[in-house]
């Protein structure tokens, strides 16, 4: 079992460029999203994985009701997860990942994708699977 | 005499062959790489075998070459139950087909599975100059007929038996005999159609291969053999994907029993060179396999 290692990367749409990771909670910013991801047990492990995510706005307010979904790439072997996390409101922002399946080790993109009215935005982790 | 004999040798190479073609699948998923064609050896016409093979995976040579064993309650295996047959169509030129059930077996922590499906189809030819006998070619092409990672109705992906590719290998062989000793080598360039479902591009990879061998006098055969294979970064949507590219190794400790005039029993132990040498990107795994094969041979 290793820590959460989490770092964030651009998310393609022009986000601004900044680290945020400790034990419990990474940081990955798009050009108009926020997300915080908090895993349980403040670890990602080669197998199932769950996570909270809690999404926000540019100005830092939380985005309810918003359509997110979760998916998962290794650019080292070109492929995605066997399946899609799903995901549940929690309300006040928050949103429940389920099923973050990560098969092999190595460096794996999760890729949060917040739809929302004219808000339409990803922000990416990288997650290394021991 | 003379005919068993180089029946006996030709095991022996088939047996090493055999071998190398169950670790070039070591993961199918991911890296697609074609080994040589099934192959009659002299006076044969028609051949079929059936193999089952378990590997295991211990831990993974990362892109880097780093070796990154598995954390405890990980475990990843994977049997194969494998049908193949080999005809001859003239005194030149030889046929085969051959495929997989791929049984996958994953445990991480409380969460486990086991699931299956068929590899992908591979149909090959053989073609050995009449004038050139050291010398044969090949080309084999993989059908997509396996269940990509995005196609996998298991949580784990246990039942992910192909890339979702097909792919084409043209290669060529030597093998030169002295003695009670046998030498092959060989080498080959794979191509591989794009992948379906991720947006990967087609790509080149290639291989070699080597075997060395030794009849005894009651013509049990023993041979040692070591295969290399290496791609270059995948792409998509034209950019590289960063640490895509691969290397894997397998040896091999190969042995042919004759059990009765047509039938031999085909045994292989093989694992990856535990070196970031010989392996990048791929898993390290040590595995089994044996083969019944049936021949029935002409005049």
């Amino acid at each position: 079992m290793r820590m959460l290692m989490l770092a964030l990367v651009l998310s393609g749409c022009g986000g601004q460029a900044s680290t945020g990771s400790n034990e419990a909670t990474a940081i990955a910013h798009g050009k108009d999203v926020t997300v915080t991801s908090s895993f349980d047990a403040a670890q990602v492990i080669r197998g199932v994985n769950d996570a909270e995510l809690q999404v926000a706005d540019a100005t830092g307010v939380p985005v309810d009701e918003a359509e997110v979904s979760v998916s998962l790439f290794m650019p080292a072997h070109g492929h995605g997860a066997s399946v899609n996390p799903t995901i549940t409101p929690q309300g006040g922002g928050r949103y429940r990942a389920e099923n973050i399946v990560c098969t092999m080790p190595g460096m794996w993109q999760m890729t949060v994708h917040v739809v929302r009215g004219a808000l339409d935005d990803t922000a990416v982790f990288d997650l290394d699977i021991p | 005499m003379t005919r068993l004999f180089s029946i006996s040798i030709f095991l022996s190479a088939l047996a090493a062959c055999v071998a190398l073609e169950r670790s070039a699948a070591a993961m199918s998923c991911c890296g697609s790489t074609l080994a040589q064609p099934d192959r009659l050896g002299p006076c044969e016409h028609l051949a079929l075998q059936v193999g089952a093979s378990s590997a295991v995976s211990l831990g993974s040579f990362l892109s880097d070459g780093a070796y990154a064993g598995n954390p405890a309650q990980v475990f990843e295996g994977e049997e194969r139950l494998r049908l193949s047959a080999a005809v001859r169509l003239s005194p030149a030129w030889q046929l085969s087909a051959g495929a997989a059930w791929v049984q996958g077996v994953r445990s991480y922590g409380q969460v486990r599975s086991t699931a299956g499906w068929f590899s992908d189809v591979l149909v090959g030819a053989r073609f050995d100059p009449p004038t050139w006998t050291s010398w044969a070619f090949t080309a084999m092409v993989g059908l997509p007929s396996g269940r990509t990672m995005a196609e996998s109705h298991d949580l784990l992906g246990a039942d992910v038996t192909g890339q979702g590719a097909a792919s084409l290998r043209a290669g060529a062989v030597y093998q030169r005999d002295w003695s009670l000793n046998y030498i092959v080598v060989g080498a080959g360039l794979t191509a591989v159609a794009p992948e379906r479902g991720t947006g990967v591009q087609a790509t080149v990879n290639g291989d070699l291969f080597g075997a060395l061998g030794h009849t005894f006098r009651n013509r049990v055969n023993l041979a040692v053999s070591l295969s290399t294979a290496a791609a270059p970064p995948l792409t998509r949507q034209g950019e590289a994907l960063p640490g895509s590219s691969w290397l894997h190794s397998t040896a091999s400790l190969s042995s042919a029993w004759p059990l009765s005039y047509r039938s031999t029993l085909l045994a292989s132990l093989f694992a990856t060179p535990p070196t970031g040498l010989l392996a990048r990107n791929w898993p390290l795994q040590v595995g089994v396999m044996v083969n019944l094969r049936w021949a029935w041979m002409g005049d």
